[in-house]
């Protein structure tokens, strides 16, 4: 059973079973296997009824038959009852000679019994010398041997004066004709003497048999001597004859198979040489009609409930499972954290859907904290950074070593030195994140002077600014990574001298910003991926040490800061030139300051 | 005399480490410079240095990809790596052999000289067990196998002495002087004849210099300005203006 459970799970698993098949296929399943049932039952119990209903119809025709033929024997045994005290048979028998005027006496004594009488054949008188007389004279065959043997007179006198039944008269008298013939038969004693005289056979044809059957179903019945030898009926029955019928009793078997099948029932009637054999098919009689319609009420009950069960589940359990989870997988395919719209029914899978959304506004939140975490770490570890640099240790050593430069006359590193110490005062500037314009020009400025005094005087810088924008504050550290780029990854790798030009504009919507070099260009596969959102900023140390990570990280910062993927604009012709422009929301000191 | 190379791209940096050095009491000697890995490739055989210093972070050819060649192809070369901080863990990730010394910028007198003193025992003992090579010669590769291979592959940037005698089986002043005894020009003369030409060719076309420098093989545009000029006599923007078809 176990075997067959995990058989039935295998196939089940065979492809992703939805709740809703699984439940069809139990219920078709119950279904088939209460069917069967049904139809075993109703089988097995049909069959009984009927055998029941045959032996009992077999049993009626039987006895029936057999009495009737015990009545009509009994008659004819008081006929010859009559012909015992007959006197002309009588003297026939007595007389030491009998000529042949009492034998045609006894005859007519006889005949005249014999008129009140149908289907008697004959009556043949049998003295002890074996001289006889028959009344159906030329219409036998006599076995003479038979006749003068004592073994069927002994039967005869056992009976003492009683009546015996024989076939064709125990084995004496044969019908020339060949038809079979029933023979009662008795013993004469004297009436004074009472010694015995002679025998008399009645007898008779199987006609008086099949008068009385017809009464009966006359092709269902069969009589047949208990030598085996057909008398009246159905002759086909004869086949079945067999020794389980030599008995007094009525015994029943069944022959043919499924649609065809037959009960025969027989017995041998008592005292009698006559087997009644007895044929009963099944029919529609055999079922009583309560049974069948109460079979069909439970039927039909049966099948209504198990719809009934089927519907129930599908409404209450399958159905709500399979919306509830197919809510559940649109939501997963729509990438997004969402609750499940549904109406659950009021029960466990209401519960479910609950928790489900419960959960979902759970990790919502979580998610929500992680993110506000998160952003609170970065704003903590810049505010750190900027801590870190201790800007006053380092102007301070600059302004020394400046002083040094100054007492040795050594201008251009006291030059370069006030440089640099510029550019860090700037680009510190107490870490507040927005500066005013002119301090970003000044840093640019100063990184270019001093880039100039590693590389030599490869650049030309140029400056085109409209004086309102001078004051207007822009996120710090803006145009110093492009300017920085611009060298790296423009003018450096071109081999000539080259200008940097930085322009700015006021425009309606916005600061304009535009860095412009005469550098090698870009062609559009670098504009492209140097703009893309989806690339990492640093997506491996090479390109993080060696290549133009500032540019990306700057137009990622710019774009969080104006809050549009348009701040940052990028035009090119490779070996020409390369130009940048960002547009930044315009914002005054005065208001910086307030904020 | 131990010979130093220096190779920096900024020229500043060169000229501090070569004056904050006392090379002689070293008895060290620097005989060149390169302002990075191409330019480098380029003089390196002529330098035969027994020392390099590199700068990990330069263009055109950086100094990891220079010192990954550079091993292969003179292996009894001391490299010592001189780099910015930024640099360093990087540098170390890539390049983890024991020919290679790590020095951090901005660069340390004692530092330097305590890794010169390490490296010059180090060159001491190779060229103590290093006997007189054997001259190497093959001669079954004809010369011309060897020009036709040039005139083929002279846009390779990374082509040089070395790595054609290490191509062909020779040794490498073996097949310098063989070379200028058949050709009656240097290698380095023959193969910058090979790229100028083709450069010529190209300005004649009014390529921009810095397109005519990679399609050559010399993609530093600087280094390649100055091959042009010694070859032509005229600078490449003052011989395209001359010569370009377009007028």
């Amino acid at each position: 059973m176990g075997k067959l459970g995990t058989k039935i799970n295998k196939l089940f698993k065979y492809e992703r079973q939805s709740v809703t098949r699984t439940v069809r296929l139990v219920i078709w399943a119950l279904l088939v296997f209460f069917l069967i049932a049904f139809a075993f039952a109703f089988i097995s119990t049909t069959e009984r009824t009927e055998k029941d209903y045959e032996s009992r119809q077999s049993e009626t025709i039987i006895n029936n038959t057999s009495s009737s033929i015990e009545a009509n024997i009994d008659n004819y045994t008081d006929i010859s009852r009559l012909l015992l005290l007959n006197e002309t048979v009588t003297k026939y028998l007595k007389a030491i000679y009998p000529d042949i005027g009492l034998h045609n006496d006894a005859r007519f004594g006889v005949m005249d019994v014999l008129n009140v009488c149908r289907n008697l054949d004959s009556v043949v008188i049998i003295r002890n010398d074996y001289n006889f007389m028959n009344t159906g004279r030329g219409l036998y065959d006599i076995k003479q041997d038979e006749l003068t043997s004592s073994e069927w007179k002994e039967k005869i006198v056992k009976e003492k004066g009683g009546a015996l039944v024989l076939m064709n008269g125990g084995g004496t008298f044969y019908r020339k004709d060949g038809a079979p013939i029933i023979s009662i038969a008795r013993a004469f004693y004297d009436i004074h003497t009472q010694k015995h005289i002679g025998y008399m056979l009645i007898n008779f044809t199987t006609g008086m048999l099949d008068r009385l059957i017809t009464y009966q179903n006359r092709s269902s019945v069969c009589i047949i001597s208990t030598d085996g030898e057909y008398l009246a009926g159905n002759e086909e029955l004869c086949q079945y004859m067999s020794d389980e019928f030599k008995t007094n009793n009525i015994s029943h078997k069944t022959v043919g198979l499924w649609f065809n099948h037959r009960m025969i029932s027989g017995k041998t009637m008592e005292n009698l040489p006559i087997v009644i054999i007895c044929e009963t098919k099944a029919s529609t009689q055999a079922m009583p009609t309560e049974f069948i319609i109460s079979f069909i009420i439970l039927m039909v009950t049966f099948l209504a409930s198990i719809f009934f069960t089927r519907n129930f589940m599908l409404r209450n359990f399958t159905t709500p499972i399979v919306n509830l989870s197919d809510a559940m997988e649109k939501t997963k395919e729509s990438g997004w954290i969402e609750r499940v719209s549904i109406d659950p029914p009021n029960n466990e899978i209401g519960i479910l859907a609950d928790s489900y959304n419960s959960m979902i506004d759970y990790m919502n939140d979580l998610f929500k904290q992680l993110l506000e975490n998160e952003q609170e770490i970065q704003r903590a570890e810049m505010s750190v950074l900027h801590e870190q640099i201790k800007p006053h240790f380092l102007y301070n050593s600059l302004e020394c070593i400046n002083c040094m430069a100054m007492d040795e006359g050594a201008t251009n590193v006291q030059k370069a030195i006030a440089t640099l110490g510029n550019f860090y005062r700037n680009s510190l500037s107490k870490g507040s994140r927005e500066i005013p314009l002119s301090r970003e020009i000044r840093i640019v400025q100063d990184y270019l002077y001093l880039q100039r005094l590693r590389y030599g005087d490869v650049l030309i810088d140029e400056y085109h600014l409209d004086e309102r924008t001078l004051d207007l504050v822009v996120p710090k550290l803006i145009l110093q990574p492009l300017v920085e780029n611009s060298i790296y990854h423009g003018i450096r790798l071109k081999g000539e001298e080259g200008i940097i030009s930085i322009t700015s504009r006021l425009m309606d919507d916005g600061l304009h910003l535009y860095v412009y070099d005469t550098g090698i260009g870009m062609d559009e596969e670098t504009i492209n991926k140097v703009l893309s959102k989806d690339e990492p900023i640093v997506d491996n140390p090479s390109t993080n040490v060696l290549s133009g990570f500032g540019l990306k990280g700057t137009i990622q910062r710019l774009r969080y800061y104006c809050g549009s993927d348009n701040a940052v604009k990028i035009r090119s012709e490779l070996g020409e030139y390369t130009e940048i422009e960002i547009t930044v929301p315009v914002k005054n000191v005065e208001q910086n300051k307030n904020d | 005399m131990i010979r130093v190379m220096v190779i920096d791209d900024e020229p500043t940096a060169r000229k501090l480490l070569i004056s904050t050095i006392d090379w002689n009491s070293l008895g060290m000697e620097v005989v060149g410079e390169a302002s990075n890995g191409i330019e480098a490739i380029n003089v390196i055989d002529d330098m035969q240095p027994d020392i390099a210093f590199v700068d990990i972070s330069m263009p055109f050819m950086n100094g990891i990809d220079f010192t990954k060649l550079a091993i292969q192809r003179y292996p009894n070369l001391k490299i010592i790596i001189l780099t910015a901080f930024d640099d360093f863990e990087y540098a170390r990730e890539c390049i983890k052999l024991p020919v290679v010394e790590y020095l951090l910028k901005p660069i340390d007198e004692e530092e330097i000289v305590k890794a010169l003193k390490e490296a010059s025992e180090a060159i001491a003992t190779i060229k103590s067990n290093a006997s007189e090579e054997a001259e190497g010669e093959n001669e079954n590769v004809s010369l011309t196998k060897i020009t036709t291979y040039l005139k083929e592959n002279y846009t390779d940037s990374t082509i040089n002495l070395m790595s054609v005698s290490l191509k062909f089986g020779f040794n490498s002043s073996y097949l310098s002087r063989k070379f200028k005894q058949e050709t009656g020009k240097s290698f380095v003369e023959f193969l910058t004849e090979c790229r100028m030409e083709k450069a010529i060719e190209l300005a004649k076309n009014n390529m921009k210099m810095f397109f005519t420098a990679s399609e050559v093989g010399i993609p530093d545009p600087n280094y390649f300005g100055r091959c042009f000029k010694k070859y032509t006599g005229v600078s490449y923007s003052e011989y395209v203006a001359n010569n370009s078809k377009s007028g």
